[in-house]
């Protein structure tokens, strides 16, 4: 199968008519939809499923999706519109166009209401098959089934994953169902039944014969009774069968509401942590205040510290001036008073040389401007200076203390932006859990009383499959009395014994089969983990008899913990290893699959997905795929590119790259 | 997938799978070829699910030609 062109009309962000070319070659066979969250990659994904099987699920993948929520809102706001999906894909060698839509009109404000959806489905060139006949032929194509294989996100990955590593009695019954279906092994069981079948309607031919013939009466009534007897009995195993299936389907539907109230008991929980980590930081918070206080009120003049503090600088710089001024006052005086002496005494008194007469006016003169100079220079009092320097002293250190306060005060909102985040996320879970009226206690009696049932009802069927062996063994005992008889056709003697011969041996060929398909899937899984993961560690891939994964070490050893990434990349080998095994071809289709991966698993995942010649199409945002640092990645194998450009919150638009 | 071909299919694994219990039925009657062809009826009609009684018909005229076959022998 190869989905060709995808049409969309008033789909998810999706406004009127949109076109997006699909088909690919062997040699290019990659589509990369690129796009940022809330753009409509999801809607993508949900347009083909929902074409394909009229069903979609929420990202939870599990709750049941109504279409109504895909209808393009401006559509509808716009008065009754049409919807739709059609899809064009080529199967076998044929080409189909399958189209899905409905009516759509806003019935009250925000809620879309949907009627008259139909569905056809056109091979090119002839006719449209009759709509009842359309689930069968599309799950001829693609199994509903198994289509998780195929089409998926990474929410539906982590549901699977949970399911692979999950030993719940329901959870090993659906995946070893999914999986052997996508293996094929049902086919055996329909060979043994149609086997079954030929075989019965041989001996009940003889039997007829027989009884025309009036001879062996005593053998003939004797058959008649076991068959009846067999008959009711598979009356019965088909009732319990049902009634096993309609409870398998309860005790899912319990387990995935009690899942929703574990994200409650979560969120129940997240609340507590925070109510304790806001109670806390309300503690922190009022430590920082007292502190504040306490150095407010130790430091009253904080208010004005700078001013003080350039004040205590000044009185500094004001002592330097002083002193250098005091400094030049004294060499002034020093001067004058030599001069002084010289002209009193006409002898240098530095030297005791005699100084000349001439010189006497110079030396006035020389006094004369050092006594201006003199009173020129400032007179600071230094010892008011000092005084008042020293008033200052204590507030030397109000920079810091101010300082410190002004970090105290940055500390304080800070934590106190973190709590009314907390408050407003304690206010988010408070409105999430009131709108939630589940009665957990009354789930999980449920889910306890279907168990029980369940158990019982698997015992009931045990001891009837084991009653209708036994009836089997009777009537093909009877069958062949009956064979033997000389009435009956040597031909259809022989044909009775060949049937039974091939029934027997199908009959015992089933686990020898089934554990040779399971060694093929564990074989490719296992080769594949070791692909794909980056840790060298790890040998391979453990498979249980219901498909229950683990990760073996070097040593041989199971490893029950392992990281998220790890899981995610355990089961994408699963997924893969089983859609290589499968009986069915489809293209890959991977919403956002690298979610939990580092860049050296999501590298191994993008070499290992340019291996393939058939379809795949993944649709990535910016932080899992990088056109630049990744496209290298896929060798040259992509056949097309998009992005997904949002022209407005609902409405998304996608162009060839 | 690369390795989409399938080297090894269900069918030819089943076919195996029968063909190792036969070796071991005492008498068996039912050659490596009927099963073959039985195998691949079931296989080619494997999505055709409610009514069978045609596809019955087809395996019962192979079984049929195959125990004509053992009663020559």
């Amino acid at each position: 199968m190869q989905l060709l062109e995808l049409r969309l009309v008033n789909w998810g962000p999706f406004f009127g008519e949109h076109i997006i070319h699909l088909n690919v070659t062997e040699t290019a066979p990659v589509i990369v939809f690129r796009g940022e969250n809330m753009r409509g990659k999801t809607s993508l994904l949900r347009a083909i499923v929902w074409s394909l099987y009229g069903q979609i699920r929420e990202q939870d993948g599990r709750t049941p999706l109504g279409v109504d929520r895909m209808v393009n809102l401006d559509a509808a706001l716009a008065g009754e519109v049409q919807f739709g999906v059609s899809l064009r894909f080529s199967h076998n060698g044929a080409e189909y166009l399958l189209h899905r839509s409905g009516t759509a009109w806003e019935e009250q404000a925000g809620k879309v209401a949907v009627s008259h959806i139909s569905t056809d489905l056109i091979p090119t060139g002839g006719l449209p098959y009759p709509a009842a006949n359309i689930p069968e032929i599309i799950d001829s194509i693609l199994s509903h089934d198994i289509s998780d294989f195929f089409f998926f996100d990474g929410e539906m990955l982590n549901r699977f994953e949970e399911r692979l590593r999950d030993d719940r009695t329901t959870s090993q019954g659906f995946v070893r169902a999914q999986v052997e279906r996508a293996l094929g092994l049902p086919f055996m069981k329909g060979l043994e039944a149609d086997l079954d079948a030929i075989q019965g309607s041989i001996t009940a031919n003889m039997n007829m014969l027989l009884k025309k013939e009036k001879k062996h009466n005593e053998l003939t009534e004797k058959f008649n009774t076991k068959t009846d007897e067999i008959a009711s009995t598979e009356k019965d195993l088909a009732a319990l069968r049902k009634h096993d299936s309609e409870l398998a389907k309860e005790i899912e539907e319990l387990d995935s509401q009690l899942s929703k109230v574990d994200e409650i008991k979560d969120l129940y929980y997240e609340r507590k942590n925070l109510e304790l980590e806001v109670a806390k930081a309300e503690d922190t918070i009022r430590d920082f205040r007292d502190s504040i206080a306490e150095l407010t009120e130790a430091n009253w003049w904080l208010p004005v510290a700078n001013v003080l503090f350039d004040d205590y600088e000044k009185a500094e710089s004001d002592i330097e001036v002083a002193e250098i001024a005091d400094r030049e006052r004294f060499k002034i005086a020093y001067q004058i008073d030599l001069l002084e002496k010289q002209l009193g005494t006409g002898v240098c008194p530095s030297c005791g040389q005699p100084i000349a007469d001439h010189n006497g006016a110079e030396v006035r003169e020389e006094i004369s401007k050092l006594q201006q100079v003199q009173a020129q220079s400032p007179s600071i009092g230094l010892e008011d200076v000092r005084r008042r320097r020293d008033r200052l002293r204590r507030f030397n250190n109000s920079r810091s203390a101010l300082h410190r306060v002004f970090e105290q005060e940055q500390d304080l909102g800070r934590e106190r932006l973190r709590n009314d985040k907390r408050l407003q996320r304690i206010r988010q879970i408070s409105e999430q859990i009131s709108g939630n009226a589940v009665d957990i206690e009354s789930l999980e009696r449920n889910l306890i009383d279907r168990k029980t049932t369940r158990t019982r009802a698997a015992g009931l069927i045990g001891s009837l499959e084991s009653k209708r062996a036994t009836l089997k063994q009777e009537i093909n005992s009877l069958g062949s009395q009956i064979a033997d008889q000389p009435e009956v056709d040597p031909t259809e003697r022989s044909l009775q014994r060949s049937v039974q011969e091939a029934l027997t041996i199908v009959g015992n060929s089933f686990d020898r089969f089934r554990a040779s398909m399971r060694e093929r899937v564990s074989t490719a899984t296992s080769e594949l983990f070791r692909r794909l993961t980056t840790e060298k560690e790890y040998s391979g891939v453990g498979i249980s008899d219901d498909y229950l994964l683990s990760v073996v070490d070097d040593q041989g050893r199971s490893l029950s913990m392992i990281s998220a990434g790890a899981n995610q990349i355990l089961t994408t080998a699963f997924i893969g290893a089983l859609a290589e095994c499968s009986v069915e071809e489809a293209p890959m289709v991977m919403d956002t699959p690298f979610g939990r991966l580092d860049v050296g698993h999501r590298a191994a995942i993008l070499e290992w997905v340019s291996t393939f010649d058939t379809q795949v199409i993944l649709f990535v945002q910016s932080g899992e795929y990088d056109t630049q640092r990744d496209s290298h990645l896929l060798g040259g194998k992509i056949g097309r590119e998009y992005t997904i450009e949002r022209m407005s919150p609902t409405r998304s638009e996608v162009r060839a790259a | 997938m690369t390795s989409h071909s399938n080297p090894i299919s269900p069918r030819t694994e089943a076919l195996g799978s029968i063909l190792a219990v036969r070796e071991s039925y005492q008498d068996a009657t039912i050659g490596a070829e009927t099963w073959d062809e039985l195998v691949g009826v079931a296989w080619e009609t494997r999505s055709q699910i409610g009514d069978r009684r045609d596809v019955q018909r087809v395996l019962r005229q192979i079984l049929l030609q195959a125990s004509r076959q053992a009663e020559k022998e």
